[in-house]
């Protein structure tokens, strides 16, 4: 899943093309900045994808467990 | 006593840190009022404290020492203040998810870490705990400010440490800021380049700093909105990229650092029962176990005794100490990196931001075990020196001659032209009664060695 998420991120940074426009001063520190915002819809969505998958698995194993016949304690004393 | 303002501390406008009569403070000032009440009032404070994430601190009857103060915090004491540089890879890696974790836990409060510096990080009770209270500010739809300090102060130094070599968390030191992006990515592999994560926040990100650093041109709008989704995304990003760093398995494979010794298990379990009874007639307050290796005597000594500092040259075995640390919760032993004969410097502003070594230790008694020889003859410290320093350290002093008949030693003459002449027990005497006075000396049976117990001499 992660490993998705990641190379969806890439491919998203790489589509980008960079159309410069006049701004402010830019030192270092605004290329940290701006990396983030490139990449902030595909980290974002990746993360949403992520919790919306897990909470997925756990509602799955949830309704599985309750699909199994349970296992009374008067079994568990006949099986010893 | 007149309070002195750390000399670290003037960067931050926030506040800063004093020390009055040997007790920590910090001022808040009243421009950090708001985010500091919110840190409180919103119970992050405690969620953090309870989890044994962030230094707790009393509220303190100290008056502010300006009139820009709000109140005065005296936070809990730090047994030894340790530096990324002298950290090994678990530990750094340990504050950087500590540093991701707090992230993580602050976005819940509405909140958010204005800085991700290692410096804020320390190690306190066997494991490492967020120090700086005042780095919390109000979580607006902005990206992480953070984010370009995390990258330079953690995930550069470990990649560096895990895929070039070990000891490269030493840049950290004369990079006062973190080891900046572009020297990083220089000297990573480039196949680091196929893991998604280190592409974009080392290679992608150092390119792009580059791209704007002296260019006034950008084509992203600056003041575009960065939501918590997004925002929780990228710390999930950071914490699954510094999950992944690991060292190879041949790094961590390590061999058994006390099978190479010329004595046997008898003679190490009576140097093992000298030890124990030298120290407890000492009953010392802090030990510092210098060369400490693994720590097998570093922990018998904390089993016995209060709080131990212990180091070493070696990354792997201060590594291996600090994972046994933490297995086994010992919280009186702090251990860290560092080579004797060239201690950390104090470096940045004036020399003073980030102290030298000898004054962040303060210990009544050293434990030199198996040390001397290599003070000696790997580095031709003359004994007079040796103890010198020693002397100007504690107090106290616990130290084993290793005789030149000793393998070990012979090991170190194999490669060397002996020039050694004055390497011999009487001269070794001679030297430390200069400084000391040898109170008690044992010989470890099974071995030619000698284990002595010394009291610096001007405080008889």
């Amino acid at each position: 899943m992660r490993r998705v998420t990641d190379i969806f991120l890439v491919l998203f940074f790489l589509s980008i093309t960079f159309t410069p426009h006049a701004h402010a001063y830019l030192d270092p520190g605004t290329g940290s900045y701006l990396i983030q915002l490139l990449i902030g819809g595909a980290v974002g969505g990746g993360f949403l994808i992520k919790t919306y998958w897990a909470a997925l698995k756990e509602r799955w194993s949830k309704l599985w467990k309750k699909k199994q016949p349970t296992q009374t304690s008067s079994d568990n004393h006949d099986s010893k | 006593m007149i309070p002195s303002n750390h000399p670290a501390s003037f960067r931050d406008p926030s506040g800063f840190i004093f020390s009055e009569n040997g007790t920590i403070y910090r001022q808040i000032n009243h421009s950090y009022q708001h985010e500091f009440d919110m840190l409180i009032n919103s119970g992050l404070y405690d969620r953090l404290v309870s989890e044994k994430l962030l230094i707790p601190h009393q509220d303190s009857t100290h008056a502010p020492l300006n009139d820009q103060g709000y109140k005065v915090i005296e936070p809990n004491k730090i047994l030894c203040i340790t530096y990324p540089y002298e950290w090994s890879f678990q530990m750094l890696k340990d504050a950087a998810m500590l540093t991701l974790k707090i992230q993580q836990i602050a976005l819940e409060y509405n909140m958010s870490l204005k800085d991700a510096s290692s410096y804020n990080v320390q190690f306190h009770q066997g494991k490492p705990i967020f120090i700086d209270t005042l780095s919390f500010e109000e979580y607006t739809e902005k990206p992480w400010v953070a984010y370009k300090q995390f990258c330079q102060h953690f995930l550069a130094p470990l990649a560096l440490m895990a895929k070039v070599d070990l000891s490269l968390n030493k840049m950290l030191e004369f990079n006062l800021d973190g080891i900046p992006l572009q020297t990083a990515v220089a000297i990573l592999p480039k196949t680091f380049t196929l893991r998604p994560s280190y592409l974009i926040h080392l290679f992608i990100h150092a390119y792009i700093q580059r791209l704007y650093s002296d260019s006034k041109k950008s084509s992203v709008d600056l003041n575009k909105a960065f939501s918590l989704t997004q925002m929780k995304g990228l710390i999930d990003s950071l914490t699954n990229a510094t999950v992944k760093i690991s060292l190879p398995n041949t790094q961590t494979e390590w061999g058994d650092y006390y099978a190479n010794t010329n004595y046997g298990d008898d003679s190490f379990e009576e140097k093992k029962k000298i030890l124990v009874q030298l120290l407890t007639s000492i009953e010392p307050g802090c030990v510092w176990d210098i060369g400490g290796n693994t720590g097998v005597f570093s922990l018998l000594a904390a089993e016995h005794h209060s709080l131990v500092l212990s180091s070493d040259i070696d990354p792997l075995a201060i590594d291996r100490m600090y994972s046994y640390i933490q297995k086994q919760h010992v919280q009186n032993v702090a251990c860290f990196i560092s080579d004797i004969t060239n201690p950390s410097p104090g470096i940045g502003w004036m020399n003073k931001e980030r102290s030298p070594l000898y004054e962040r230790v303060s210990v009544d008694t050293i434990l030199a075990l198996a040390l001397i020889h290599h003070l000696a003859i790997s580095n031709n410290l003359p004994f007079d020196q040796i103890a010198y320093q020693f002397s100007l350290i504690a107090p106290q002093l616990i130290i084993e001659f290793v005789p030149k008949e000793d393998t070990q030693v012979q090991r170190l003459l194999t490669t060397r032209k002996d020039i050694f002449n004055q390497y011999s027990q009487e001269s070794f005497e001679e030297s430390f009664g200069k400084f000391y006075t040898i109170s008690q000396s044992v010989a470890i049976p099974g071995t030619v060695r000698t284990l002595y117990k010394m009291v610096r001499r001007n405080l008889e």
